[in-house]
């Protein structure tokens, strides 16, 4: 019946914006910090102690920023609380209300538990604006027992073993959100979940290690080598594994060779052949393979593992971007009649452009260089 | 005693937070409890009664049988032509006014029946009735973008008109000049 108008009248609009790209990227980025951290306090990753504190912090940090871009992208950004209001369990969104809540609690409390001797020294030695900031953040109280403290580090453990599981949630439901999507075939796929979750992992890392060489340098002290040694070496092998699985789901699509692979290894081929091909595949994971395999050997001078690592560190930032782009903007382009592509809009200004998308990703560094003010990321390290 | 003092002492800072997170909790169930409507939840995540709401509101879509009523000589034109499976309503709005004054005027002769308008160039625009010639009517379902299926009556404007030698390829109602509106044969 070709004269009943054209079938997917709907194609032609895309609806997710650079937002959602940028909306499991961040989340991406805090669950691959708090695994960072949670090597240190769960796992006794002793070398991993001079960024324990900033992993924390940094988790805390972008977590605070994860919404933002999803509010942007609302158009009625006041009707966020009817997620948690009036919840329809059977809806995938409707979890993430409940998940994030409870990450951002737990993440909240481990922070003030990690830095409250600190908190609480300076709620009496500071004054001024600070000092108020201070006595605030000690909610009244202002003594630390050696027993309290005691108390406190079993929390801080408890509760990192508890955030590991709700981290790998809080991403791997994102993977979800887009593999549940089953009319999409980029989408629509199981390994969906892991490869968000490992690569948010890879982000994190990547995240921190140029963080702990930005920060250090700022403070014009050398990185710990065996730190940046470990960290390196966890990149490189989670790097390994979500390359690997992108690379499996990949095969695994063209091998089957369903009906929708025509237009998928067209989209691949002509339409993400930049952002997938060069800036995914080759710049992002192979060139960053061999940069890693070379700064975790062993003998390496520090000074060219950290420049090693910072440089694998910057490209797989944007690997993991790009990956997030190619799903999500990858998901859109082509038409569900599977017979043509649609251009993806991209704008500087608006709401939801460029700019804006800029700015989000700056806020969550604003907000960390404000808290690096307030309380001592390195206190680990030195004490 | 001491060892209750003791345990008060080093774990208030836990209490206190126990007591923020908790009273945050019971402000969240207050305010959830204030906003979410009565019928909510009835028969799945939404309002009830907005079911019964929508329901009362007053039917704005006419179909094609209420049109053909009166105007039989169209439905005669379209009964051969492709252009059958198109609503009325595609291209000449909704008609809702229009119904009611032609229902009244089939009833006294003392009631008049308003001229269908000019159309404004805008689909959004409300107008009750409106006749129009206008290439972009045809262009809503006809202009060629991607998605569509391979054999639709897809066009290139300006390839298409060229092509086809158009004495007035500018003036919006050149299709009018090969086409009609209700059969479309050339």
């Amino acid at each position: 019946m070709p004269e009943t108008s054209f079938v997917f009248p709907n194609d032609p609009h895309v609806p997710w914006s650079i937002m959602i790209v940028l909306y499991p990227y961040i989340t991406g980025l805090v669950a691959g910090a708090f695994v960072v951290s949670a090597l240190y306090h769960v796992f006794h990753q002793e070398v991993l102690k001079p960024v324990a504190s900033l992993a924390l912090v940094t988790a805390l940090c972008f977590c605070a920023f994860a919404t933002l871009p999803l509010l942007l992208h609302l158009h009625h950004p006041e009707r966020a609380f009817y997620i948690m209001f009036m919840p329809s369990f059977t809806s995938a969104m409707s979890g993430f209300g409940f998940i994030y809540n409870f990450y951002i609690l737990l993440l909240l409390v481990e922070v003030w538990l990690v830095f409250r001797p600190t908190i609480v020294e300076r709620a009496s030695t500071h004054s001024g604006i600070s000092g108020v900031i201070y006595r605030v953040l000690a909610l009244g109280v202002r003594e630390i027992s050696d027993r309290s403290r005691a108390l406190d580090q079993w929390l801080i453990r408890a509760l990192a073993i508890i955030g590991i599981p709700a981290a790998c949630v809080l991403h791997g439901y994102v993977g979800f959100l887009f593999g549940a999507v089953k009319a999409n075939p980029w989408w629509s796929t199981a390994l969906m979940p892991v490869i968000f979750l490992v690569s948010a992992i890879v982000s994190g890392i990547a995240a921190l290690i140029l963080l702990y060489l930005f920060f250090s340098w700022r403070r014009g002290v050398k990185p710990d080598a065996d730190c940046v040694r470990s960290l390196s070496r966890y990149l490189w092998g989670s790097l390994i594994v979500a390359f690997s699985l992108e690379m499996l789901e990949l095969i695994h699509m063209a091998y089957e060779s369903s009906a929708e692979w025509h237009v998928l290894s067209t989209l691949l081929t002509e339409h993400l052949a930049f952002s997938y091909g060069v800036v995914q595949v080759l710049i992002g994971s192979v060139v960053p393979f061999f940069l890693l395999m070379i700064a975790t050997r062993p003998k390496l001078p520090p000074w060219m593992m950290n420049a090693l690592s910072g440089l694998a560190g910057i490209l797989l930032l944007v690997q993991v971007f790009a990956m997030r782009w190619n799903v999500v903007v990858g998901g859109q382009i082509f038409s569900k009649s599977f017979r043509g592509f649609v251009e993806f809009p991209l704008h500087w200004g608006g709401r939801e452009g460029l700019v804006a998308a800029g700015i989000i990703l700056v806020l969550p560094l604003v907000a960390l260089w404000g808290a690096s003010k307030l309380l001592p990321l390195w206190q680990t390290s030195e004490s | 005693m001491n060892w209750i003092r003791a345990f008060v002492r080093d774990t208030r800072h836990l209490w206190t937070l126990l007591f923020l997170v908790v009273a945050s909790g019971a402000g969240f169930l207050f305010v959830r409890s204030k906003m979410i409507p009565e019928s909510f939840g009835q028969y799945g995540p939404y309002r009830a009664t907005a079911m019964t709401d929508l329901a009362a509101l007053p039917s704005r879509f006419q179909a094609d049988a209420t049109c053909l009523e009166c105007h039989e000589d169209v439905g005669e034109e379209r009964a051969e032509a492709v252009h059958i499976t198109v609503r009325c309503v595609h291209c000449h709005g909704l008609g809702e006014e229009h119904i009611v004054q032609a229902r009244k005027a089939a009833e006294s002769s003392d009631v008049s029946i308003d001229p269908a308008s000019d159309w404004d160039g805008d689909f959004m625009t409300k107008i009750d009735l409106y006749i129009t010639k206008d290439r972009a009517t045809c262009l809503a379902c006809h202009e060629s973008v991607v998605g569509m299926p391979e054999d639709f009556q897809k066009i290139d404007v300006a390839e298409h008109l060229e092509e086809m030698g158009a004495g007035e390829p500018e003036d919006p109602e050149t299709c009018f000049e090969c086409h009609g509106g209700h059969d479309t044969a050339p």
